[in-house]
């Protein structure tokens, strides 16, 4: 019966340990990241259990056809198009795989407002390879990001 | 939703809301005379089209009802507070027995949850004010639904206070919400300033429209 009663602990101790490893390995995800263009900066966060990014930083802050912060103008939802473009998840809903991979996620492009499929590979610690398409992963385009180093406290 | 039918023959569908169809007939012999009138034959496609109209109502309106329900959540965030968007957040039971007054839903009850208003409301004797904030945005999450934003307020009228309403999403469905155990509310208030409070809460208001079975 004591045989059973470690054996069973040592099998809730080992899972216990592998899922924590799991869930320490996707919050590699968080930080900030800057795309290759270089017009914004993405803060991804975790929430409940998935990942979400939001820009917190913007290149040209102010649209200059109204010299006002720039608002979600091109969104679908003709109600929506007031939200602000700084602070607006872009990221959402991605789920870690395991293999410093994250997917079931969306990318959406503030300047068409279109929201794509989207995954998210971890190549060195801080570069990220954001793939967005259409169905089919094939039909999309990748772009690197770095993660942005924050200065060190003194 | 349930309309009022009144064809040329008095078919009536969806009277008020029990949704009872009635056929009134005003003239016992309107309906032959439709039909053996050779000046009125041509209506008869016209009569057809009416009753079965009538009877997809019936059916569209037998189906669902419509109910409001409200909730109020407290939803709160640790500090320190930076210049930008800071997320506001609560996790809401969904108690289906409890959502409408009518009856306790199932989860297959629910044909359609909308939110149709939202406010929010800071609390009373704190020396918080709305003029610390740009804007508001609301939005649901869950392990199981996708991320959706249901309401914006941009800018935050100057020197707001009591409760400001949002504007909301046409578009935004909560009904995948409503058909889990829990959800997050999370509100992403965009502060001007940098604010160095350990924490701070702000009260949503939320109705949303409930079509059910």
């Amino acid at each position: 019966m004591k045989t059973y009663i470690t054996v069973l602990l040592a099998a809730l101790f080992s899972m216990t340990s592998l899922l924590s490893l799991a869930q320490k390995d996707g919050d590699q995800l968080v930080g900030i990241w800057e795309p290759s263009n270089g017009k914004a900066k993405v803060k991804i966060e975790k929430i409940g259990s998935k990942y979400y990014g939001k820009i917190v930083w913007l290149k040209e802050p102010n649209d200059p056809e109204t010299d006002k912060p720039k608002v979600d103008k091109n969104n679908p939802d003709e109600n929506m198009r007031s939200t602000p473009l700084r602070g607006y998840r872009i990221l959402k809903d991605f789920e870690y795989t395991d293999k410093k991979e994250w997917s079931e996620g969306t990318i959406y492009d503030p300047e068409n407002g279109s929201t794509y499929s989207c995954t998210i590979k971890l190549t060195d610690p801080n570069t990220i390879e954001i793939r967005g398409y259409i169905g089919i992963s094939a039909l999309g385009r990748t772009d690197v990001w770095k993660r942005l180093k924050m200065p060190k406290k003194k | 939703m349930c309309m009022q039918v009144d064809a040329s023959v008095g078919f009536e569908a969806c009277e008020n809301e029990s949704c009872i169809a009635t056929l009134a007939y005003t003239d016992s012999n309107l309906l032959k005379n439709y039909i053996m009138t050779p000046s009125h034959r041509f209506k008869l496609p016209g009569l057809l089209l009416a009753a079965l109209i009538g009877i997809f109502l019936l059916q569209s309106c037998a189906s669902t009802q419509s109910e409001e329900t409200s909730i109020e959540v407290s939803l709160t965030s640790d500090g320190p507070y930076f210049a930008g968007a800071n997320s506001f957040m609560n996790d809401f039971s969904v108690d289906l027995s409890a959502l409408v007054s009518s009856k306790a839903l199932q989860v297959e009850d629910i044909a359609s949850v909308k939110l149709s208003k939202a406010s929010i409301e800071l609390p009373d004797g704190e020396e918080l004010s709305f003029d610390q904030f740009n804007s508001a945005s609301l939005q649901l999450v869950s392990d199981d639904a996708p991320m959706t934003s249901f309401a914006i307020v941009n800018p935050i009228p100057e020197g707001a206070s009591g409760a400001i309403d949002m504007v909301v999403s046409e578009s935004a469905e909560a009904t995948d919400f409503f058909k889990q155990q829990s959800f997050t509310i999370l509100l992403d208030l965009d502060f001007k300033e940098d604010d160095y409070r350990d924490q701070m809460s702000v009260t949503t208001r939320l109705t949303f429209n409930v079509e059910h079975k």
